[in-house]
């Protein structure tokens, strides 16, 4: 028999300074069911998420919890229906013990005010012990490592009575051995008729555990179906974009003959980037296909030299990989971050200023940056991104996110590069700017730039690459080229079973 | 049909809109105009000089501190640099003025390079580095002359400390001149650049080829030179050394001045003309405290309220 729906979302829209973030999603809970909610960065899960847990209110729609309507102030309101959440990051006290922990704020207390300590230990044990938490009390929990204070943290949001337990990437920190565990608890906890929301990107987790899948793309709801039986191309289709993306592929180059700008063999950097070997050939566009969390951007910033690898090689131009950022620029190896925020501007200086980073210090005389010759670059590449802005003086943070895109790809081609890293370039701006920058890479591959290229989109990809280097947990599964580079074909070596299928 | 024209901008907002970030000015105008009127013997010529004599020292140090608040940090250990750029400058006396100078400038470099080093090279926060310094150089500079004051006359000394060029006090001229140098450096530079832009987000700084950690170095370097030339200075102006008493407090000063003068507390901006202007309102809101009698308790009360006043007037923007 079908368990009883214990939490319900229906028609939620949320808006951020006018910015749809979710529109009319539709998310349902049972009691005693796994319920994986998947979708890559900015297909709204977070969003969704902070709805249920009270963080943000919904602009419209409703909230059911155990069979009737309510709203959520505030996080508080929301814990005390039964809604409890497990973060990335782990909010304990670190110079606290477990019991301590467990208690924090909520203390027994003797007659006279005083903590019962002996009553704590005693509630503590036996807390962890029916969820099969194995954890040492009197160590402080920062000392512990993070799994186990990862069960700490579930039962502790569960001891305030939850009947719904929200896991947000729970995974993304263990070990192999220590996801066995984390999901033996949860299967556990499911059969205790508790209701999960599980958001990850790792598809295995998926069919190891959920009862159904929801997946979101663009704040709206794909799909909701029962995990069991499921397609995995058709998941990971749903997840990376519709294949009719409209996009013409284009022309790819004659692949065979290029000059391999930038290569890497076995790199590897633990515990993100485990064996990844690609060829990047002169004027093509290689792309690198594969999830959130497969380790693109790891391996985008050891190719660049960012980080060290731990082992592996790079070449480039044939001579060993770069060791820093700044080498890397200088031997004409450029790279667009994924996180245009965290990694891309900075967000109080102006666009002239954000645009010749790069550049500036050939735009010397004496040490003195010449003017003239700043803004002259500065205009020249506005003109040729089509930057949108008031003027170059215009703070960059007040730019849409596409012409901040704009901006930071003009930083890399003013010093004209020989080779583009670029990780999902298109991820999170609008149409036009999309299509703008999609036509501008297929004209820098034209003129002869090698391009590196990944997206959250698979139909991007397989419209833009030349060539499709597939990547599953930190390793280079195999490269597509010709006929096999399309939407259903990427998608289908993503989700392989066995990594021998995509070779 | 044409469109209706659209109206400019109305007067007082154009106003508002040149006085944007330039708050500063306006509480400046605003002191010197009550000053002008309230205060007896202010607008004279003597009391400008005097105003500045007094805040060169201030104005010297906020000028380096600039420079590290606007890569994120702090530096707390400037006043500590003074008194011992004192016990150096008396140590090397009898080599002569070329010598002292030299002798406080590097103090100062080392102990800017200390901080740097240990903020760069092994992460640790710059506000637990420089109070390190802070405590450590005041105790050097104390081990170093056995904590006593020493009395010298020196000709050269004089002159550094009161002399006069073209009219002007020489230290006056040499401040305004460093603050210059240091502004245009600021503005105009790749260094200067790249300052506010590992202040503003150090990630993106390093991944756009920014030397991120050489950059914060020497913003720590120079200010550390800079609190080494004020030691130098007050040495001179007060004809002794004092490893206990020079400088004391200064870095809250220079902190404020630089904040008043539009510096972020978080980085990613360096306004050193700024800060200067910085200075002389919190040295002119201060004399004119005392020369109007109102007690120095009550004076620091109001100090406060105006660097609040200033900083409020600015985040209103934003």
């Amino acid at each position: 028999m079908e368990q009883a729906t214990i939490a319900r979302l229906s028609g939620i829209e949320k808006r951020f300074d006018g910015v749809l973030a979710l529109a009319d999603v539709d998310f349902d809970l049972r009691a005693g069911e796994v319920h994986a909610l998947l979708g890559e960065n900015g297909a709204g899960k977070s969003t969704l998420i902070k709805i249920l847990t009270g963080v943000y209110q919904p602009d419209s729609g409703r909230i059911e919890v155990g069979g009737t309507a309510t709203t959520f102030r505030n996080p508080a309101e929301a814990q005390a229906a039964g809604i409890a959440t497990i973060h990335q990051e782990i909010h304990l006290v670190p110079t606290l013990d477990a019991v301590a922990n467990l208690h924090l704020g909520r203390e027994p207390r003797r007659p006279w005010g005083l903590v019962d300590h002996r009553r704590m230990r005693r509630e503590a044990a036996a807390m962890l012990a029916r969820y099969g938490a194995d954890v040492d009390l009197d160590r402080p929990v920062g000392e512990l490592g993070v799994a186990v204070q990862q069960q700490i943290a579930i039962v502790r949001a569960l001891s305030l009575g939850g009947r719904v337990l929200v896991m947000d990437e729970p995974t993304s920190a263990l070990t192999h051995r220590e996801v066995e565990h984390l999901l033996s608890i949860t299967e556990r906890l499911r059969d205790d008729g508790i209701g999960i929301v599980y958001i990850t990107h790792r598809l295995d987790e998926v069919f190891r555990l959920a009862d159904r899948v929801t997946v979101l793309r663009d704040g709206r709801r794909v799909l909701t179906e029962p995990a069991h039986g499921m397609d995995r191309p058709r998941l990971v289709g749903a997840m990376l974009g519709r294949p009719d993306t409209g996009d013409a592929r284009r022309n790819p180059t004659q692949v065979g003959a290029a000059l391999t700008v930038l290569s890497a063999r076995v790199l590897a950097r633990e515990p993100r980037v485990t064996g990844a070997s690609l060829d990047l050939g002169q004027g093509t566009i290689l792309g690198l296909a594969g999830l959130q969390g497969s380790g693109r951007t790891e391996l985008m910033r050891l190719l660049f030299g960012a980080d060290r690898p731990t082992s592996g090689t790079v070449l480039l131009n044939g001579a060993p990989g770069p060791r820093s950022p700044v080498e890397a620029l200088a031997r004409g190896l450029a790279y667009l971050p994924e996180d245009r925020k965290a990694d891309g501007i900075v967000p109080d200086l102006s666009v002239r200023e954000n645009l010749s980073l790069i550049l500036l210090p050939r735009l010397t005389r004496w040490g003195f940056i010449r003017r003239s010759r700043e803004r002259a670059e500065v205009s020249r590449f506005m003109d040729r991104l089509g930057v949108r802005a008031a003027s170059p003086e215009t703070r960059i943070r007040d730019l849409s996110g596409g012409n901040q895109q704009k901006v930071l790809i003009a930083r890399l081609l003013c010093t004209a590069p020989r080779a583009l890293l670029l990780d999902d370039p298109m991820r999170g701006i609008d149409v036009g700017a999309k299509a703008d920058i999609a036509r501008l890479i297929a004209d820098l591959a034209e003129q002869g730039m090698a391009v590196l290229l990944t997206s959250s989109e698979l139909g991007e990809l397989a419209a833009l690459s030349d060539r499709v280097t597939i990547l599953r947990d930190g390793r280079t599964l195999g490269t597509l080229s010709g006929s096999d580079v399309t939407f259903a074909g990427l998608a289908e070596a993503i989700a392989a079973d066995d990594p021998a299928e995509a070779a | 049909m044409t469109a209706a024209p659209t109206s400019g901008p109305s007067l007082t907002g154009r106003l508002l809109s040149l006085l944007r970030g330039r708050e500063i000015l306006l509480a400046l105008a605003v002191v010197i105009l009550l000053n002008a009127i309230f205060t007896p013997n202010f607008a004279t010529w003597r009391n400008v000089e005097i105003t500045l004599i007094q805040m060169v020292f201030v104005a010297l140090v906020a000028t380096g501190m600039t420079l590290v608040i606007a890569t994120g940090g702090i530096d707390l250990s400037v006043g500590a640099v003074m008194g011992l750029a004192s016990v150096v400058a008396v140590a090397l006396l009898p080599y002569g003025i070329f010598a002292v100078t030299l002798g406080c400038l590097t103090a100062g470099l080392a102990v800017g390079l200390f901080n740097g080093v240990l903020i760069v090279g092994f992460g640790v926060q710059p506000l637990l580095v420089t109070l390190g310094s802070l405590i450590w150089v005041r105790g050097l500079a104390q081990y170093l002359s056995g904590g006593r004051k020493e009395y010298f006359e020196d000709a050269a000394m004089r002159f550094l400390g009161t002399g006069r060029l073209w009219g002007l006090p020489l230290q006056v001229i040499i401040a305004a001149l460093v603050v210059l140098v240091v502004a245009i450096v600021a503005a105009h530079t790749v260094f200067g650049r790249r300052l506010v832009a590992v202040g503003g987000n150090p990630a993106a700084a390093r991944l756009a080829g920014v030397p991120a950690g050489r950059t914060v170095l020497v913003a720590y370097a120079l200010c550390g030179l800079l609190a080494g030339l004020a030691g130098l200075f007050i040495t001179a102006r007060v004809g002794s050394s004092d490893p206990t008493n020079f400088g004391v407090l200064i870095e809250l000063d220079a902190i404020a001045a630089a904040v008043v003068g539009g510096t972020v507390l978080a980085g990613g901006r360096a306004r050193v003309m700024g800060a200067a202007v910085g200075a002389l309102l919190l040295q002119l809101t201060t004399a004119a405290m005392i020369m109007n009698n109102i007690g120095f308790a009550v004076a620091l009360v109001l100090k406060a309220a105006l660097i609040l006043c200033v900083v409020a007037l600015q985040r209103g923007r934003a």
